[in-house]
């Protein structure tokens, strides 16, 4: 992968901050949804986007869109139809633009798709999670099996690429369960594109302050994905993505490759050139900014060279491909990268691999990619 | 005064016997203190012998005695420490009294520092009147306590008193029979003066104040005087009595109890046990008994907040204008940053100390568990003491190591005799007798090392007695023994901090619990790393700490790349805390949990 530098905002991603509800280990922004609140969030992003358009910055033809949560196949149909006469009239779109959306399959229905494929949606990213109604259950997912396989169903009736979303580490779940979860998924549905995480206990979650018993480290399920996926044409591209024919995320490609995004919504995060920001963290705060038709920002940092460059290596060793040592020189400055390479001197060779003028993890440096980067930070 | 209207004694007791409460029935009933400025444990002056029912510092007092037929009398009541730590002052004390009350709960009966105290009272020549005490409580057996006395201890019972302190009962007796069996001083007034320093405080405006007892001669202000031990000259700002503020007189004569003030900067010059003369006309001979105490117990000390080190310095060494014996030195440790290594003349001791640093000089500590000095006689003959394992030489250049040990005695109840006797044999213990006093009551006594002992030997006797245990014990030198250096190696390089000295049959259990340990506190790195104990170059116990296999953020999108940041800014703050041994990063928590350290935590 070459490294790009892109001035141009071609990225844009879009928080919708509505849930049926809240599961109890999610650390995103997110509150039940209600129809009235709903409409408040849409003429408050309106406002949003205008804000954009008046600051000067240069928003170019995307490449791409991500409509995530929350959960964006909560709102209704007519609030979708909103959104993308929203869309439409505020951003251009390259023809070969991805455009995502996240779903859970208890708000996945046959006239959202329709209204979906219709727009330039063309890819879903449902969260899964599991296929076994004990884990769903366990992890009060707000649907059941059936729902899942319903959703899956009507999804595979259109063009979407698909991906899923699934967690493993789940207390006492044994090896067998996420090996049927990911059999069955792989028979009956062949996503293009897996997402794969631990189930992580986060400070202020429910889960995070009265952890339930019997979590493991979540080597044996990383570890069993890692081989199994691989078995099945899948590409490890990166620490928690799996795809099949070069079907990579390109909006989260664009977050790895420190390209500009914006973030629009609340708690939503963006990157300018070196500037990384955060929005109003709350749904009521960002209604009553983009009223006042203030800025929603609410926090930003800015990325000096070396910030930048650590930051670049890190994210980059988040993938299969990593980095090139002659193209960060020549962006950062050889110094830099230099002092990035002594730091990560003591790395054994098992993990880290040097390949002529590439750096990269090896799938074992992926499962302690932590140990790794803190050694950079 | 003439000599034989003074009369000079001292209070023994065991602690919880009752000494203080009887010390202040006596001032009350001579009217040295009144009524309205009484308070209990009067002459117990810092908050902690108060708080403890301790008495650490001596302090003597005059009191004013009319007996029966109108004549006058002066007492001089010198309160002595009750524990083993301070038995030098104990004996100093003692030196400066023709008598002594031997106080005994009527209900607890003999027990081991009654002994102890008893013991040095006889060696020292004084005449020891048996008061049973606290005879109102319901448990009380007088009776069965005075025969006690004369069975355990030896002594003559027949004019025991029974009292109840708390009560008032028997007070006028004792100072009756204080008048009437404890012999008046002996002295020349003519003679050198010779005056014994028993004690000595430092005051922020005076400087030291010694407590004196003149033997012969006498002494008044203005006289040039010298310290024998020192050689030093000064002239004497100020003489006076305890009554029991602080009251100048202008002389004071043979067997007068009373201080000094002689612009005396420094309290290490005016020694515990000294003799004082004067310097035209000095005396050819000092006092017997003058020794230099010498700390058997040491820790480091360390200030929470590292910030707070000179004030621990500046504490220290106003604590040490106090309380000579106490010894302090700087040190740096791995874990702890920078601190003093302190020696002190016991467990006791040490606690107290570390409370007084924290009380009246509010610095918060961190103390490392406490230890003892070994004499390491090397192959070339060359004799090192050993403070620290890091002191030892290697265990070839090494012919022999000795160890402090001590006598100890313990009274128990009969039941828990096999308990105790285990204990003991656990702690490398040698049986030297065992008695029964009772058919209720036993005494084991046993050698121990002091290295044992203070580990944790008080804690686990009172838990396997249930408290019952009375403790004392005496320094009996050093002793040979097969102690060895344990090292630990981390990825085969030694980490000092870890090593330890034990008995070589226990080198292997000790090693396998330190290594253990340290596999438990050591997280998981890139690669393993072996951890090992070995004894000079044989390895005796390996253990491995596996490689980390599982460490990274699952997911990062959204763009909450700084917060994933954070996360791992915070790991990495957490891993530079860490000390590195080689390649391997080793947390603060090890050093500790190695350490021992307990924080502000009463063991009263």
């Amino acid at each position: 992968m070459k490294m790009k530098i892109n001035h141009e905002i071609r990225s844009i991603y879009i928080h919708i901050p509505f849930c049926l509800r809240k599961c109890p280990y999610c650390p995103f922004y997110s509150r039940a949804f209600s129809e009235d609140e709903a409409d408040k969030y849409l003429s408050s992003l309106e406002k949003e986007i205008q804000w954009w358009k008046r600051s000067g910055h240069e928003i170019g033809i995307l490449n791409t869109l991500y409509i995530g949560g929350g959960t964006p196949s909560i709102l209704t149909d007519h609030q979708w139809s909103r959104l993308i006469g929203l869309l439409e009239n505020s951003f251009r779109f390259s023809p070969d633009c991805e455009v995502s959306v996240e779903a859970n399959p208890e708000s996945v229905t046959q006239n959202r798709l329709f209204k979906w494929d219709n727009w330039r949606v063309n890819r879903i990213s449902l969260g899964v999670q599991s296929l076994q109604d004990n884990e769903l259950k366990w992890l009060e997912r707000p649907y059941n099996r059936k729902d899942v396989t319903d959703a899956l169903d009507l999804i595979r009736d259109h063009r979407f690429l698909l991906s899923c979303d699934l967690m493993f580490s789940l207390g006492n779940q044994p090896l067998r369960s996420l090996y049927s979860t990911l059999n069955e998924l792989l028979n009956f549905w062949h996503p293009e594109h897996i997402s794969t995480y631990q189930l992580t206990l986060e400070k202020g979650t429910p889960w995070g302050e009265n952890p339930p018993e019997n979590m493991d480290d979540g080597y044996a399920g990383y570890r069993f994905i890692q081989w199994y996926l691989s078995q099945k044409g899948y590409e490890q591209y990166e620490i928690s993505s799996f795809a099949r024919y070069n079907n990579y995320c390109r909006h989260n490609l664009a977050y790895w490759d420190q390209q500009n995004v914006i973030g629009l919504g609340p708690s939503a995060w963006g990157y300018i050139n070196g500037l990384r920001y955060s929005n109003s963290p709350d749904y009521e705060s960002y209604v009553i900014r983009s009223g006042l038709s203030e800025s929603t920002i609410a926090y930003s940092e800015f990325l000096d060279n070396e910030k930048r460059a650590r930051e670049a290596v890190i994210l980059s060793l988040r993938t299969a491909w990593g980095f090139s040592i002659s193209d960060f020189s020549s962006i950062f400055g050889q110094n830099i990268v230099r002092d990035i390479l002594n730091d990560l001197n003591d790395v054994p060779g098992e993990y880290l691999v040097y390949d002529k003028n590439n750096v990269y993890l090896s799938p074992k440096g992926m499962r302690v990619g932590n140990s790794i980067w803190e050694k950079i930070i | 005064m003439k000599l034989n209207n003074i009369r000079n004694f001292c209070i023994i007791a065991h602690i919880d016997h009752g000494k203080s409460t009887l010390a202040d029935r006596l001032l009350e009933s001579t009217h040295t203190v009144e009524g309205r400025s009484m308070r209990s444990q009067f002459l117990d002056s810092m908050e902690i012998e108060r708080e403890r029912g301790i008495t650490i510092k001596l302090v003597p007092v005059r009191m004013k005695y009319f007996d029966k037929e109108g004549k006058e009398y002066i007492l001089n009541l010198i309160d002595t420490p009750g524990h083993v730590d301070f038995g030098y002052e104990v004996s100093r004390s003692l030196a400066a009294c023709e008598g002594a009350l031997l106080v005994v709960d009527a209900a607890q009966g003999v027990e081991a520092q009654t002994m102890a105290n008893a013991y040095i009272a006889v060696e020292e020549g004084l005449e020891i009147i048996p008061v049973i005490n606290k005879i109102d409580l319901p448990s009380a057996r007088p009776e069965h306590v005075k025969a006690e006395v004369e069975e355990v201890i030896g002594l003559d019972s027949d004019h025991a008193i029974m009292a109840s302190a708390k009560e008032g009962k028997g007070i006028q007796e004792i100072l009756d029979k204080i008048i009437e069996l404890v012999p008046p001083p002996e002295g020349d007034p003519q003679e050198n003066l010779q005056a014994l320093i028993f004690d000595s405080t430092y005051d922020n405006y005076r400087g030291v104040v010694c407590y004196i007892r003149v033997i012969n001669g006498s002494i008044k202000k203005g006289q040039e005087i010298v310290l024998m031990v020192t050689g030093m000259k000064y002239t004497v700002e100020e003489i006076g009595i305890f009554r029991p503020k602080r009251e100048e007189v202008e002389e004071l004569g043979p067997g007068e109890v009373g201080y000094l003030i002689a612009n005396i900067k420094n309290i290490s010059e005016a020694k515990v046990g000294d003799t004082i003369t004067g310097y035209n006309n000095p005396s050819s001979q000092s006092l017997p008994g003058y020794r230099n105490p010498k700390p058997v117990v040491f820790c480091g000390f360390y200030p929470v907040e590292r910030e707070d080190y000179t004030l621990l310095r500046e504490s220290l060494e106003k604590l040490q204008l106090n309380d000579s014996a106490i010894d302090f030195e700087p040190e740096t440790s791995v874990a702890l940053g920078f601190g003093f290594r302190c020696g002190f003349l016991g467990l006791l001791h040490m606690e107290i100390t570390r409370e007084r640093l924290k009380r009246e000089f509010q610095v918060d500590l961190v103390a490392t568990a406490p230890n003892v000095v070994y004499e390491v006689t090397t192959k070339s003959g060359e004799i090192i003491e050993a403070h620290r394992p890091s002191d030892f030489p290697d265990m070839g250049d090494l012919e022999m190591v000795k160890e402090p040990m001590i006598r100890l005695t313990v009274f128990i109840p009969s039941d828990y005799v096999g308990k105790v006797m285990q204990l003991c044999q656990d702690k490398r213990g040698i049986y030297v007798s065992m008695d029964y006093l009772s058919p209720e009551r036993a005494r084991i006594v046993y050698e121990v090392p002091l290295g044992e002992f203070i580990l944790d030997f008080h804690d686990r006797i009172q838990s396997q007695t249930r408290g019952f245990a009375s403790i004392d014990y005496e320094h009996i030198g050093l002793r040979e023994a097969d102690l060895v250096k344990v090292d630990v190696l981390i990825q085969g390089e030694a980490a000092d901090a870890f090593s330890f000295i034990c008995h070589r049959d226990e080198s292997y259990q000790r090693g396998l619990s330190v290594t253990r340990k340290l596999k438990e506190l050591i997280p998981r790195q890139l690669f393993e790393i072996p951890v090992q104990a070995s004894v000079g170059k044989k390895v005796i116990v390996r253990q491995n700490i596996k490689a980390v296999r599982k460490d990274v953020l699952a997911k990062c999108y959204g763009g909450d790349i700084s917060r994933k940041r954070k996360l791992l800014e915070k790991q990495k703050e957490g891993k530079k805390k860490m000390k590195k041994v080689g390649k391997v990063s080793i947390p603060q928590e090890a050093f500790l949990a190695f350490l021992k350290v307990d924080e502000d935590e009463d063991k009263s």
